[in-house]
């Protein structure tokens, strides 16, 4: 039963071309230098397939939605090579009792060992009433389940930030997973959903290098240490001063800057940019419409999704990342940017006065 | 009834903003290369790059005269470019997907040359078939 990842791997014959692309191919998701490939397949090759349990609580399932669409590595290859998935009630064939006890039976098997995915909010109003299963309500199930976890991957807003349930004014009294367990390692990968890539290669980095480097929100670095806007293809018309001002106008047409539309993507750390969505097809902001901000704290209360930024985003880009290249506007981009400022005041001040209620507090984000 | 195509949509047009700095990074790199042999990977999907970006690469790099196709867990395409030791290459999954594309500053790819344990066992494999073979001829 003790099957390592590489004995996985080996069953299916693959050559080391085959697995030199694997590993490229998974590196360059987690924006790993190719050297750390060759450190991920050495540990890979002799890392025990790990028992993973996933619980789900005040969630729309549209994180699973999302996951099982991952196309690099996917979720089959994670399930059938990587991890062994002992309890999911979505995907699992069991139900009712026979799932229960699966899942006990799991955790007993692997207790102190498993990685445990929470999918959602837990509700703390009522007792925990608001959301039960088998008898037992989110947050008892959750304590429980947290003491035998290695570590805990908080998947989704929800899970990460309270999301959705959170909002105010949070009738069933919603909480993070954070909240509840505070003993336990916790990685959060927020995002209503999360980019599928991007939950599947957190556990792939999870099993490779143990715990990633985390942001002071609790998400891994590797995929969200830039913002949005560090990474837009349409970061040059910001740094020109080039923005749209409605959604049909020249500047819309044009595929200009977003920014005086209410594009959050300044104080939104994701990598919706590079990764994007779809298999890699397009991310909202190549779609015409700016980001919503949906993988920060409290992105559903922030004042509007179309209400402009105020001013100043705080933080600039720092150039370590990829010798340069990629920032190449960074520094055009401060002066630009205290001209957009002053064009973008001007809006912020008319809308306020339309809207007549306070700005959107401002988010200075630190690492 | 109006198709989809009747739909004036234009693409956006892009400032090529980023080529200019990769270029003067493939420089450096190739410098570095014939100073140390050092090899260098840039990972082209994780930088912003508009179409304009890209045409200028692959206008200033051009074509050369290695196509090399992988067929292994999906295609592979590495292509050398029309500047010696700057290769192109772009790994595809099983279903046509592009699941990696970078430019690799080397002499030749990691992944092209025959590895030494994969070599072993062709050979054992080899020898079994001439085995195999003069006991079935004869």
């Amino acid at each position: 039963m003790d099957e390592t990842i590489l004995d996985a791997f080996r069953k299916n014959g693959l050559s080391r071309r085959a697995f030199l692309k694997f590993c490229a191919a998974t590196a360059s998701l987690l924006a790993l230098p190719p050297a750390a490939a060759a450190a991920m397949a050495e540990k890979l090759a002799t890392t025990l397939r790990p028992t993973v349990i996933y619980l789900s609580y005040q969630e729309c399932t549209g994180c699973l939605e999302s996951m099982t669409r991952s196309f690099s590595p996917t979720i089959e290859h994670l399930m059938f090579n990587n991890i062994s998935l002992a309890f999911n009630d979505t995907l699992q064939a069991a139900a009712g009792e026979a799932a229960e006890a699966a899942r006990k039976e799991a955790m007993r098997k692997a207790w102190g060992k498993y990685i445990l995915i929470v999918d959602g909010a837990v509700p703390m109003g009522a007792g925990g009433a608001y959301c039960v299963a088998a008898g037992q309500s989110a947050v008892d199930d959750l304590r429980h389940a947290a003491q035998g976890a290695a570590a805990i991957i908080a998947v989704g807003t929800c899970a990460a930030f309270g999301g959705v349930p959170y909002a105010a004014p949070n009738p069933t009294g919603a909480v993070p997973v954070s909240e509840v367990v505070r003993d336990r390692p916790i990685i959060n990968v927020s995002g209503c959903p999360p980019i599928p890539e991007v939950m599947t290669g957190v556990v792939v980095y999870y099993l490779s290098f143990g715990m990633p480097a985390l942001d002071r929100q609790g998400r891994p670095l590797t995929f969200y240490g830039n913002t949005i806007h560090d990474r837009c293809y349409r970061r040059p018309f910001y740094d020109e001063g080039r923005f749209a001002h409605t959604f049909d106008d020249e500047g819309a047409r044009n595929g200009w800057c977003l920014y005086e539309l209410g594009c959050k993507g300044p104080v939104t750390y994701n990598a919706c940019a590079t990764l994007k969505w779809n298999q890699g097809t397009s991310f909202p902001i190549q779609s015409g419409h700016g980001c919503l901000g949906c993988s920060e704290p409290d992105f559903w209360d922030k004042g509007g999704f179309y209400r402009p930024l105020p001013a100043a985003t705080g933080h600039w880009p720092r150039g370590e990342v990829l010798g340069g290249a990629a920032l190449g506007g960074a520094v055009v981009g401060v002066g630009a940017a205290a001209l957009a400022r002053s064009r973008q005041q001007a809006a912020a001040a008319k809308s306020a006065k339309e809207v007549n209620s306070p700005p959107p507090k401002e988010d200075s984000h630190e690492h | 009834m109006k198709t989809l195509d009747a739909i004036p949509i234009r693409p956006a047009p892009s400032p090529a903003a980023n080529a200019p700095a990769l270029l003067q990074e493939i420089a450096a790199a190739l410098d570095a290369l014939l100073l140390s042999g050092r090899r260098h990977c840039i990972d082209l999907g994780s930088l912003p790059l508009s179409p304009a970006d890209r045409d200028m690469l692959r206008e200033t790099l051009g074509t050369g005269e290695v196509h090399m196709e992988l067929a292994t867990l999906g295609t592979s395409r590495i292509e050398e470019t029309g500047v010696a030791g700057v290769w192109w290459v772009r790994h595809s999954s099983e279903d046509g997907i592009l699941l990696t594309e970078s430019l690799e500053v080397c002499h030749v790819p990691e992944i092209v040359p025959a590895d030494t344990t994969d070599i072993a066992v062709g050979l054992q494999r080899l020898r079994q078939r001439i085995v195999v073979r003069a006991s079935g001829e004869y």
